[in-house]
């Protein structure tokens, strides 16, 4: 993540209460910076999906539910199901390029899923980047060309 | 894709059993999260999860003192949870809620319900029993649940919220109307 720090983030839970303070000032301050790159690129992601990211807050405290990789015919495609209490949808990477993930201490991850922090998208010449960073120090990071949003199920 | 690709993807790597879980651990079973509201997305505010380690029960209130979501699995975290807190972070819960409760107006209308204007400008009517004259005041707990449910968690709006029934103290006549024929005037012409 570029603009969303984890070190940031995990520092907002020292017990050095100078540092927390510190950490908050710096992480908005730098989360700040990613305003304006979002809004110059975020025209180009498909209008359905920008329209249920915004409605849905940019999927904060989303749960990521299920994460599932399909290599089909040389191509990738990744489907992400995350819900809240009230919403589930799939969404689907194609042209998946590269998966990272980073889940430093596997309590946060299976069994125990992930909520979806912060967000950062990246646009580069033909390809799309994704930056989830969850769970305070986790971060999932996917290169694809499409992105498109299913409303699963009204729960 | 063919229906084969889809019921048998190959490569198939497929990760699920979600539950939710510790994040910074208090101590005796409960952990919790900190995180500042998205800067870049207006009407997150700064907030913090408060969790039984198990997944068990799940608790999120903004700084300001009000409620984030609806409590999960339980009705609200428990004063050793609350405790645990704010020993270890500062974040006093209880005093937070009260600060919100505080700026919360609690109006009457001429129908006998009541309009709760949050301190967010979100408003609510309590429908209680029209025309009774003793409609009783609704119970913080009422308050704060009637935000969680039907806040918008920062967003200015309005809005009914028609569930909460708060019962009279005495029973209240209901008036039964029988039903007119549409083509029969009630005044006779």
């Amino acid at each position: 993540m570029k603009y969303y720090k984890k070190y940031l983030w995990l520092q907002m839970h020292s017990p050095d209460e100078k540092l927390r303070q510190e950490a908050k000032t710096k992480f908005r301050e730098s989360a700040k910076e990613y305003g304006p790159y979002f809004e110059k690129i975020k025209s180009q992601l498909p209008e359905q999906f920008l329209e249920v990211f915004n409605d849905m807050k940019w999927f904060h405290d989303f749960s990521i539910s299920s994460i599932c990789v399909n290599n089909i015919a040389k191509s990738t495609t990744v489907k992400l199901t995350i819900e809240d209490d009230e919403n589930r949808f799939v969404l689907k990477l194609s042209d998946v390029a590269t998966i990272s993930m980073d889940i430093p201490n596997k309590n946060y991850w299976m069994p125990s899923g992930m909520k979806w922090g912060y967000t950062e998208f990246e646009l580069f010449e033909d390809k799309w980047s994704i930056n989830i960073l969850c769970d305070i120090n986790c971060e999932l990071e996917f290169r694809f060309k499409s992105i498109s949003c299913e409303r699963f199920v009204s729960k | 894709m063919n229906i084969l690709d889809e019921l048998m993807p190959l490569g198939s790597v497929k990760l699920t059993n979600v539950k939710n879980d510790t994040n910074i651990s208090l101590g005796k079973g409960w952990s919790y999260r900190y995180e500042v509201g998205d800067v870049n997305m207006p009407g997150n505010n700064d907030h913090i999860h408060l969790f039984k380690t198990n997944g068990s029960q799940e608790y999120s209130q903004n700084d300001n003192g009000s409620p984030k979501g609806g409590p999960k699995g339980g009705s609200g975290p428990s004063k050793k949870a609350k405790k645990l807190l704010k020993e270890k972070t500062g974040w006093d819960w209880d005093a937070k809620e009260q600060e919100w409760l505080n700026k919360i107006e609690i109006n009457g209308s001429e129908l006998g319900d009541y309009v709760i204007v949050y301190p967010d400008g979100t408003e609510m009517n309590t429908r209680f029993f029209p025309f009774s004259m003793l409609a009783i005041l609704p119970t913080d707990e009422v308050i704060i649940k009637m935000y969680a449910e039907g806040g918008t968690g920062g967003q200015s709006t309005s809005g009914d919220i028609d569930v909460y029934f708060t019962p009279s103290l005495m029973p209240v006549p209901v008036l039964q109307f029988s039903p007119v024929p549409s083509f029969v005037s009630i005044f006779g012409f």
